[in-house]
């Protein structure tokens, strides 16, 4: 049993043994959802992103860390909102011009294929599920020379002076809207090495392990 | 009692069940035994040194507060551990922070430093407070945060990002 949590605000579990997942939502409390994309290797995606279903899809925490590499890159517009309006406003953001280790482009192609198909893009039935099964770790996947590295500074604010995993601490606490104040406030805020990984976390209330969701066994 | 040695040099006595909330010095015991040895705590200033031992004595007590699960990168926060940060932040906690900005940010250099990891939260927590529901130029205002793009970079960064904004 691994547990996920909606990008709304409640959790949810998923039980692989069913392939179902039992959530808590306020909005959709004890509908199953059915899991669309596995994390094994060549493990296909089953059905569609766009059948209107409620979907969950599976990510091993180390796609976190790929998904938000490439949110340092801005290439991909993966949160819960950043997929619809990014798509409708920004196509070209989808357009990978690279190969990067781990990533497949697949889905990114098959949201931009449909959009232009279809002209939009419902991302609000989509979740993001924890799957704490193993993958190598993200260092192995993540080639440095495809991160970010932050080099502006803002010597005369203390808060941007702070190292950064005082800033990560700090940004933990931060819910998705003044994450996004911050990130416009100044070039090194967005540049935070853990400024995206933070954004996803608080757009899909990311959480790791069953044991720690309130009122389940 | 462990003597602390303050970046002044100041000695500051303290009682051991209080400052082996610092996971630093409580490894310092542990590895060397507690010698008697004046104990330094060179990134520290004296005055913070005193604030942080008074909230450890506060805390001296809390056993539950001293351990949560990693929220370091790689060790992701979970929604669950993070309220229970918040949860855990009492009257006592937010007079502590009612403090200067340059204080508050000592306070939370010297956590991060002596890794006291309650602290640190609480401390994180209420800068974080005077973030939320802010405006990008009110966060400016408060941290003193220069706008250092220019009005072409401005425009390419909100356009790029307008998803952001919706």
């Amino acid at each position: 049993m691994y547990s996920g949590v909606s990008p709304r605000d409640s959790c949810c579990l998923v039980d692989r043994r069913f392939d179902v997942v039992r959530t808590f939502d306020s909005l959709f409390k004890n509908m199953p959802i059915r899991i669309v994309q596995g994390t094994g290797q060549g493990e296909e995606a089953e059905g569609g992103l766009f059948s209107g279903d409620i979907q969950g899809i599976i990510v091993h925490e180390a796609c976190l860390d790929i998904l938000t590499a490439e949110l340092n890159r801005q290439r991909v517009p993966w949160t819960y909102r950043g997929i619809t309006t990014n798509a409708c406003l920004q196509p070209a953001v989808m357009d990978l011009d690279f190969t990067a280790p781990g990533f497949a482009p697949h889905e990114t192609e098959v949201v931009a294929r449909k959009f232009k198909e279809l002209g939009f893009y419902d991302a609000s039935n989509l979740w993001l599920l924890a799957n704490p099964s193993t993958l190598p770790s993200a260092e192995s996947l993540i080639s440095p020379d495809l991160t970010y590295l932050a080099t502006a500074t803002q010597q005369q604010s203390a808060l941007l002076d702070l190292p950064s995993e005082i800033l990560d601490n700090i940004m933990q606490f931060l819910d998705e809207p003044s994450l996004i104040s911050m990130f416009f406030t100044c070039k090194r805020a967005g540049a935070e090495r853990t400024f995206w990984r933070r954004m996803c976390v608080a757009t899909y209330k990311y959480v790791g392990t069953a044991d720690v969701v309130p009122g389940v066994d | 009692m462990v003597k602390l040695v303050s970046a002044e040099g100041a000695v500051i006595d303290v009682d051991r069940d209080i400052i082996e909330q610092s996971a630093l010095i409580r490894n310092i015991l542990q590895d060397v035994g507690d010698t008697g040895d004046p104990i330094p705590v060179p990134n520290v200033s004296g005055p913070i040194l005193s604030k942080v031992i008074e909230y450890c004595t506060h805390h001296r007590d809390d056993l539950d507060r001293r351990t949560r699960p990693d929220t370091s990168l790689g060790g992701d926060a979970d929604e669950a551990s993070i309220q229970r940060a918040i949860r855990q932040m009492d009257e006592f906690d937010h007079n502590f922070c009612k403090v200067d900005q340059g204080t508050l940010f000592d306070i939370i250099l010297a956590a991060n430093f002596l890794d006291i990891q309650p602290l640190l939260d609480v401390a994180s927590l209420t800068v974080a407070n005077m973030m939320k529901g802010k405006s990008v130029e009110e966060i400016r205002r408060t941290f003193n945060v220069k706008n250092d793009f220019d009005e072409e970079e401005e425009a390419r960064v909100r356009s790029a990002n307008a998803w952001c904004e919706n």
